[in-house]
């Protein structure tokens, strides 16, 4: 029979390292789950071919279907965030 | 007596975690300190020297990867009347030799030394010195078939043999695979602590700065001197280094000629990859502890440095072993001292187990990079960390029973590469289309 305060003592241990475990390996498996992290580290020359070829291969850049010539607005999008990351990255 | 001795024991492991402990902080501080500088400091200078320059590309069943970089050899920028580029097949089953050939047939400058299955086969420091025969160049580079580097490295890494104390160079390594799955990830995390951090500190503050068998090179001439790569030894890039560094010259590491690398994608592969690393690095413990300790070319800082990286990899197994010991010492209260003793360890185990960078490490490289959304799988590394601990157990003592039986092995377990990377390289996918 084991003392209800040793009970205690050992639940309440139990439920602490459980609640570290959480609170440490949450945000690593959000990440996991739904990556935000925009690696791998870019090498400067292929950034910007290299994610609008990634992010949407199958697109034109221009859209013709309605007989009328207009930029693609997600391929414009898309450019801009990448500029935008540009100066950020250390080449 | 058992008691003491295990007492003794404990305590002894528990300072030298805190040795590395102190080591990965100093580090980690330099490189803060230094991140703001200019990172353009010096690249402008040396332009006036430009060596020939030999390129050894060891390769053994790289169909997969092969082309993507000497497709990339083609467009350095580097002067093709003073670039000479050697593949080694080393008895390829596969389709590499072909594609090595076409690539001899369209550029001159691009040749392949052809191994066959007697000679082949025996790991890379073996096809290194069958290439090392057929280079030129006053200045030798090595790169992996599966890296895939900056256009303009050779003149990066080049410039640094201005000096003439400078016998060797070592580039970044950053993994092009890293988003593929959990296991590429938590390597490039391993990457970025070890090369943003470790390599740069160490190079910043005089130490042992470690060449890592690819993306660098050396001076023909010390190479030649030194005998070129030692077969023996399993990790033939640590052995070399030490060599380097007894010889009188050092290793300079320069952070910003960078190159991808696709890193292993499983954990049967990192297992591999990492047992060949931890088996070779003791071997070179035990080759150069004693010669780093007695030379007269190293400095006090140097030594102890250079002792601390040679013995890296046992401090997983120390560290099982500590808490093997530890455990029983901490409940059965022997000594009054065991209690203190065991919270230092706690705090430093995780700056000694695993791959040279700890968690603080990757992180201050993640942010320096601006990789902040990275850092949150950091605390993933403690199963990459626990994990070397039956890696480097396994590799200690297979190294003792093979020394017992009078036996080498040294079985190069070659690391496999798929070419999953090459979705990441818009020039390849060019080729390709093409």
């Amino acid at each position: 029979m084991i003392p209800t305060s040793a009970l205690t003592s050992i639940i309440t241990l139990f439920l602490a390292v459980l609640a570290f475990i959480i609170v440490m390996l949450m945000p690593a498996l959000f990440e996991l789950k739904k990556p935000k992290d925009a690696g791998p580290r870019i090498m400067l020359e292929d950034t910007l071919y290299l994610q609008i070829i990634n992010a949407s291969p199958n697109i034109p850049l221009l859209d013709v279907d309605d007989e009328k010539v207009e930029l693609n607005q997600n391929i414009i999008e898309k450019m801009v965030k990448v500029l935008a990351v540009l100066p950020k990255l250390e080449v | 007596m058992l008691i003491e001795f295990l007492e003794v024991s404990f305590i002894f492991l528990t300072f030298l975690m805190i040795a590395y402990l102190i080591r990965h902080y100093l580090f980690t501080l330099t490189v803060l300190r230094n991140s703001k500088k200019d990172k353009t400091e010096g690249i402008a200078q040396n332009k006036a020297y430009t060596p020939k320059v030999s390129i050894l590309i060891p390769a053994r069943n790289e169909e997969h990867v092969i082309e993507r970089l000497l497709h990339r050899i083609t467009e350095l920028t580097y002067s093709k009347d003073k670039l000479q580029v050697i593949v080694i097949d080393d008895a390829s089953e596969d389709a590499t030799g072909k594609i090595a050939e076409q690539y001899s047939k369209d550029y001159e400058y691009i040749t392949v030394v052809k191994r066959n299955r007697e000679e082949g086969g025996r790991g890379k420091a073996s096809a290194l010195n069958a290439g090392m025969q057929h280079a030129k160049g006053e200045i030798i580079l090595c790169f992996d078939a599966d890296y895939y580097p900056q256009k303009n490295i050779v003149e990066k890494l080049v410039k640094e043999f201005i000096d003439p104390k400078v016998g060797a160079v070592q580039g970044r390594v950053v993994v092009l695979n890293e988003p593929q799955n959990i296991v590429t990830r938590l390597v490039a995390l391993e990457r970025i602590g070890g090369y943003r951090v470790d390599q740069e500190a160490r190079d910043k503050l005089g130490l042992v700065t470690q060449f890592g068998g690819t993306v660098g090179g050396f001076r023909r001439s010390l190479l030649e001197s030194l005998g070129g790569w030692d077969e023996t030894i399993l990790a033939e890039d640590t052995d070399l280094t030490f060599r380097v560094y007894l010889a009188g010259y050092r290793v300079k590491y320069v952070a910003d000629a960078e190159c991808y690398e696709e890193a292993v994608e499983n954990w049967r592969a990192y297992w591999k990859q990492r047992y060949r690393w931890a088996k070779g690095h003791m071997q070179c413990a035990f080759k150069h502890s004693l010669s780093v300790l007695k030379s007269k070319n190293l400095r006090l800082v140097e030594k102890i440095d250079g002792l601390l990286l040679l013995n890296v990899y046992f401090m997983p197994v120390l560290i099982l072993f500590s808490w093997i010991v530890g455990v029983p010492l901490f409940f059965l209260k022997f000594s009054q001292w065991i209690p203190a003793f065991w919270t230092v360890a706690v705090i430093s185990l995780y700056s000694s187990v695993g791959n040279f960078a700890p968690f603080y490490e990757v992180a201050v490289g993640a942010y320096i990079d601006g990789r902040t959304r990275a850092q949150w799988l950091i605390p993933l590394l403690i199963f990459t960390f626990l994990y070397n601990i039956p890696i480097c157990t396994k590799a200690l003592l297979d190294l003792l029973i093979s020394k017992l039986r009078g036996k080498i092995d040294n079985h190069w377990e070659k690391t496999p590469h798929t070419g999953n990377g090459n979705c990441y390289i818009m020039n390849h996918a060019k080729t390709i289309k093409r």
